[in-house]
């Protein structure tokens, strides 16, 4: 071929392409790029164990190995060394011979593949990755037939419990390193190393005697009993999920199901805000979600998933789900029929739909989009109020409501990125993943404000040690001349005068609620002075439009919000009706449902509430029901049902509309594609909500004395999350973090019990003296086990002033 | 009959060698002073290439080609580290050059750093060789004391700074790329390349690994010329050669001839081949194709030993006495490779592995001929530049040139079930 034309490139200026050819294909790739990514866009898959493309490579597995032009020669043979295509940078005119087209490439994968199961103990009958298994399908298109391999294989004990969560089974590690490059590089918890060296070396936690390796000649390795520390990570799951054979395993899925023999339903997870895709896997045979995994969404979590939403959803099966009806009479909760339970709520409505007795509806903060339209319509429509709130945990009122607009990409693009009071891995676990992994791969620009030493903190290039509310100066100087900064505050850091002081920056702000129905709560106006669509109820224009549509005007008097409710709850309100709404940690929440005249409790599983519920409702969860989820960017994603609700449950919106109906006062909202229409048609490009008011920044407080710091942490007290086992055994033991100088004035050592006290109440836990906490603040967790932060704190005040004398 | 010639190990007869006084006495310090005081960097490194000096690692790379390599636009500070972790079976000559002359090497050191513009400079020393380790740490001190080491060297505007570290103890930290993630605090694993060490080496930045007798003889070649080392050696290679010689000579020790010196020769200089006889040899240490006697007078330098069917490696010959079984010598030396794999790639790991146990069957009578056919397989598999590093060919050399020259012996195992020399050994 003489036929050589001069490519565009060429004659062009600089060129970000390369043309490389593998096996006689010609494949545009990108400067820089490895040669295993480009083929493989180019449409050659080239196998691998160790390659992953989220991480650094490492040559390590081999698998890879092509035959590339012009490399070496392999002395006193024909051949070129083979090289591996996953650390070969591509060039131009690069000419790569795979194992589709090139004996030599074939047989070097088809002995690595030998060389990797001669240890490989084979037991995929019982293994839980049979079957979705890298290690077996690479074996069966490139692998040999029989194994030459007649002595004894390596034996380890198997498998060992690394954590409540992860299982780890030796035998089966073909040491990719994947795992624990996912510690080292993305995750930072590095607590699985490799231990031992060439074909000793093997996977574990750091452990207390090396010696104990080789006691027994058949059977090796460390145990379970010898681990320092186990794999306590927020992220461990995920091991599980990279892992190309069974080495690692999930404790909760361990034999649960075979890959053919489930469901995936694509989904979004809802213990969060972070808008993470996943599968949910439902064995058929049983209909039971047997596990969660991530499913790659490169604008969210890419594929990454934290051991919340992957292993926190055991609730979904537990025998505590409320499966009917149930109505207390004479003291006592009996089932009943949906039939019954309508006419109940007829009966006891009645004097509020006649305009007699007044009702209010508080609403949960993992409900769907449509879930939040169709309460705050039944609650505006059917029950002619505003008294609608989600804000069972501190919320912006209606002038410090921060509508969404900044995405995971602006954040990872940005020029200065101000984390304002929000310890981002126990509140949005995968957006602090990515800022983390953006932080330390290339240097992402982070400025925190924060009482604690938070996770963020050894990648911030500033670290304000202040309380919520304030707005430092040098945070402030920092911003200055910056080209894409973005301020994030935190779900507590929503005073309007912080977002005012924030706004005035000239960065981009956006408020990061930590629940995942909160944004779709405030688009949908679940919110006593919110309407849908981002509207406020004082703007007459906006009610005007929300009447119009609805064809009811809108209420006119103004709305009360959670602690309002639960004020009025023994007194004005007829009725107080609970929309997955747990209060069981939201201060004076207890006291309020145990006074009051009358509580519906519509939710998934038993909970506090119930205790003190006259009616019970059963709701679906969210894998049960179709719907959408608005995470804290604004991003709207589908949510999925995967199984069917048990018993007689249903989802949230079908039962208020069907509430509706029976009532007289119909809403729509019968089919979920019908809210989202009606939803979609209200919201219509309104994403603004107009700059809040500015007004001057709080002063500094006054730092006499010491404040209470809460939030809550990630594995926590949450209805939810007491379902599962193995988070429930990581869960930290309540605590309070006091600074070293604090302690020392107080007279409080390290571990010993502190009484804790606020005008509101006193705890008394264990006390960690430290200096990741401010002089001045002690951090109590919000509810850990039954005891925290929530006990201190009152409506007004998150930050009470605290009394902290050592028990003795 | 050959003469040995002594360039790098000529202090070897002196008193106290390794003394600061007995090296300044003669003509030590005087290589930096004329690099530092007479020679752009540029220039130094154009007489280390002019002189055709090869790297003494075993892959024989132009010493001043490498550090003519280091890019010279980085904004990243640049290093220079002396691979001092020898640990090839049979070679011990880069011990003997770190315990008496540990000045040469700190100078030639300084000659590179100054070459490529280094700060810092850093010996890995093997962490076995204790003598080494404290005359290189007083050393240092007297290099200190006197103004060759620390700020404005000589009263010049050089300064440079040298760390001695010590391995721990692993044979695969003698791979430079290994030696720098340990030097660097991480399990001694080899890294990808490239990117190679002169473009990110410690600490990602452009590094210069030499070994011990390459920075030595750098020193000498600018203190002398390039014309003066090209006196000796062939044209492609150059100079002087030091020899660990051990096995079956009368005189096992450490000799220095020129390149292209035959390996009779070197064997004569130590007393010539003993009582036991010579039944084969590995021409540069154990992980070099052994050679049976009949290429006794192949040469010892690079190209010679290719032609041969070796190569030079570490230049550590080792001669196998006819009394020793094949088998048992090639499964005790796949016990050490084993061991030593750093198990992070595959072939390594696993071939090794198997090999150790397929060659324990043989030689323990446990094996029948589709074993033989299946070591040749695995020891194939495991080699041809499949692994991440050389250690899997290393480990490959001595099982595949054993089998070609020795087959019968292996054969003989399998047939007899059982090893003849041991069988021998119970008989008489």
């Amino acid at each position: 071929m003489t036929d050589v034309k001069a490519t565009p490139e060429r004659s062009g200026g600089a060129k970000d392409t390369v043309t490389i050819t593998v096996d006689g294909k010609q494949i545009e790739a990108k400067p820089g790029e490895l040669l295993i990514q480009a083929a493989e866009e180019g449409g050659v898959y080239i196998p691998r164990f160790c390659w992953h493309k989220r991480m650094d490579p490492v040559g390590a597995c081999r698998m890879c190995l092509v035959d590339v032009e012009g490399s070496p020669p392999i002395p006193g043979t024909q051949s070129r060394r083979p090289q591996t295509a996953c650390t070969t940078v591509v060039r131009e005119g690069m000419v790569v011979h795979t194992q589709f087209t090139s004996d030599e490439a074939n047989e070097a994968q088809k002995t690595i593949l030998e060389l990797l199961l001669i240890n490989h103990p084979l037991d995929c009958p019982i293994c839980d990755r049979g079957g979705e298994c890298p290690l077996q399908d690479q074996t069966q298109d490139y692998g040999p037939a029989e194994s030459r391999y007649t002595q004894q294989k390596r034996r380890y004990v198997k498998p060992v419990p690394i954590s409540p969560l992860i299982n780890l089974d030796r035998e089966r590690c073909i040491l990719c390193y994947r795992c624990t490059r996912f510690c080292e590089e993305l995750s930072g918890d590095v607590l699985i190393s490799t231990m031992q060296r060439g074909p000793e070396a093997f996977i574990f936690p750091f452990y207390k005697d090396p010696e104990t390796n080789g006691h027994d000649a058949a059977v090796r390795g460390p145990l379970s009993g010898d681990i320092n520390e186990t794999f306590d990570s927020y992220f461990s799951g995920n091991t599980v999920q990279i892992c190309p054979v069974g080495a690692l395993t999930s404790t909760g899925y361990r034999f649960k199901a075979r890959p053919w023999d489930m469901q995936n339903t694509e989904s979004v997870c809802n213990l969060c805000a972070s808008g993470c895709s996943i599968y949910a896997g439902v064995r058929v045979q049983d209909g039971n979600v047997a596990r969660i995994n991530a499913a790659t969404n490169e604008d969210t979590n890419e594929e990454w998933l934290c051991d919340k939403g992957r292993y926190g959803n055991e609730y979904i099966s537990s025998s505590e789900r409320i499966t009917q009806p149930w109505l207390r009479r004479d003291d006592a909760l009996v089932p009943i029929t949906w039939d019954e339970a309508f006419r109940e709520l007829a009966d006891k409505l009645a004097p509020v739909l006649a305009g007699d007795s007044d009702a209010g509806m508080i609403v949960g903060g993992h409900l769907c989009d449509e879930d939040y339209y169709a309460a705050q319509k039944f609650a505006r429509v059917v029950l002619r109020t505003n008294n609608i709130d989600f804000r069972t945990e501190p919320g912006p009122s209606a002038d410090a409501v921060v509508a969404p607009g900044v995405t995971y990409d602006d954040v990872l693009g940005s020029d200065l990125v101000v984390v304002v009071g929000t310890d981002l891995r126990e509140e949005l676990p995968l957006l602090f993943l990515r800022m983390r992994i953006a932080a330390s791969k290339r240097g992402l620009p982070i400025a925190l404000v924060h009482p604690r030493a938070v996770s963020l903190s050894e990648h911030a290039q500033l670290h304000v040690r202040a309380l919520p509310g304030a707005v430092p100066q040098e945070i402030t100087q920092a911003l200055r001349g910056k080209e894409r900064p973005i301020v994030l505050l935190g779900s507590r850091a929503c005073s309007s005068e912080a977002v005012a002081a924030w706004n005035a920056t000239g960065a981009r702000i956006a408020w990061l609620p930590r629940r995942a129905g909160v944004t779709g709560a405030l688009a949908s106006g679940a919110h006593p002075d919110l309407l849908p669509g981002w509207r406020r109820i004082t703007d007459d224009g906006d009610a005007a439009d929300i009447a119009n549509a609805w064809h009811v005007p809108v209420p006119a008097k103004a709305g009360l919000d959670v602690p309002g409710m639960l004020a009025a709850a023994s007194s004005d309100l007829g009725v107080l009706w609970l929309v997955g709404a747990d209060l069981s940690d939201v201060p004076g929440g207890n006291e309020a449902l145990d006074k009051a005249r009358y509580v519906v409790v519509q939710d998934v599983q038993n909970c506090s509430a119930v205790d003190h519920a006259d009616l019970i409702l059963p709701a679906a969860t969210f894998v049960e029901r179709d719907g959408t989820l608005t995470d804290w960017e604004g991003r709207r994603q589908q949510v999925n049902a995967a199984v069917d609700p048990p018993g007689s449950a249903r989802a949230d919106y079908a039962i208020l509309a069907e509430a509706a109906r029976r009532l007289g006062r119909p809403i729509g909202c019968r089919t979920h594609v019908q809210v989202k229409d009606e939803l979609d048609g209200l919201l219509d490009g309104r994403t603004s909500i107009g700059a809040a008011t500015q007004r001057a920044p709080e002063p500094p407080r006054n730092s006499d004395g010491l404040r209470l710091l809460t939030y809550r942490l990630l594995y926590d007290d949450g209805a939810r999350l007491r379902a599962s086992e193995g988070i429930r055994e990581l869960t930290p033991r309540p605590f309070a973090e006091i600074n070293t100088a604090d302690a020392e004035r107080l007279h409080v050592t390290d571990g010993a019990n502190v009484k804790i006290a606020s005008a509101r109440g006193s705890i008394t836990v264990s006390a960690k003296v430290t200096d990741k906490i401010a002089e001045g603040v002690v951090f109590v967790p919000w509810s850990q086990w039954g005891v925290g932060g929530h006990q201190l704190v009152s409506w007004d005040d998150q930050n009470p002033t605290l009394v902290v004398e050592a028990v003795s | 009959m050959a003469e040995e010639t002594l360039v790098v190990l000529k202090r070897r007869e002196m008193s106290e060698p390794w003394s600061f006084q007995t090296f300044v006495d003669s003509g030590g310090y005087q290589a930096i002073r004329k690099a530092v005081t007479e020679m752009t960097p540029e220039e130094v490194i154009k007489l280390v290439q002019d002189s055709g000096l090869r790297g003494r690692g075993g892959a024989g790379m132009g010493t001043g080609l490498k550090w003519s390599l280091i890019p010279k636009d980085s904004p990243k500070a640049r290093y220079v580290v002396c691979n001092g972790d020898e640990g090839e079976p049979g070679a011990f000559h880069d011990r003997e050059l770190m315990e008496t002359d540990p000045h040469a090497l700190i100078e030639g050191m300084l000659c590179a750093a100054y070459a490529i513009g280094a700060r810092h400079c850093f010996i890995y020393c093997r962490g076995e060789f204790i003598l080494a380790r404290d005359r290189l740490a007083k050393a240092i001190q007297e290099a200190y004391d006197n103004n060759y080491l620390g700020e404005n060297i000589m009263g010049t505007t050089f300064s440079c700074d040298m760390v001695l570290h010590r391995g721990a103890g692993a044979y695969i930290c003698g791979e430079e790329t290994a030696l720098l993630e340990s030097l660097e605090g991480y399990r001694g694993m080899p890294r990808p390349r490239p990117p190679f060490p002169v473009t990110e080496g410690l600490y990602a930045s452009p590094t210069v690994v030499n070994n011990v007798q390459s920075l030595q003889a750098a020193g000498q070649v600018i203190l002398n010329g390039a014309e003066w080392y090209r006196r000796w050696g062939t044209e492609k290679s150059p100079g002087t050669l030091v020899c660990s010689v051990s096995g079956a000579v009368n005189n096992p020790r450490n000799v220095e001839v020129p390149l292209g010196t035959s390996v009779a020769d070197v064997l004569e200089l130590c007393g010539g081949v003993d009582d036991r006889g010579l039944k084969a040899f590995a021409p540069g240490g154990w992980s070099t194709p052994m050679l049976p006697p009949d290429k006794l007078d192949a040469t010892m330098d690079y190209e010679g030993m290719v032609a041969a069917g070796s190569v030079l490696g570490a230049s550590s010959i080792i001669a196998v006495p006819n009394d020793m079984c094949i088998v048992r010598a090639v499964w005790r030396g796949s016990k050490f490779y084993s061991h030593e794999s750093c198990g992070k790639c595959t072939p390594c790991r696993e071939g090794t592995y198997w090999v150790e146990r397929i060659l324990e069957d043989i030689e323990h009578g446990r094996a029948d001929e589709r074993d033989l056919e299946r070591l040749e397989a695995v020891n194939n598999g495991m080699s041809g530049f499949k692994s991440l590093c050389a250690l899997a060919e290393f480990a490959a050399g001595p099982v595949g040139s054993s089998i070609v020259h020795f087959r019968e012996e292996y054969e003989e195992h399998i047939r007899l079930k059982a090893c003849p020399h041991q069988m021998q050994a119970v008989a008489s």
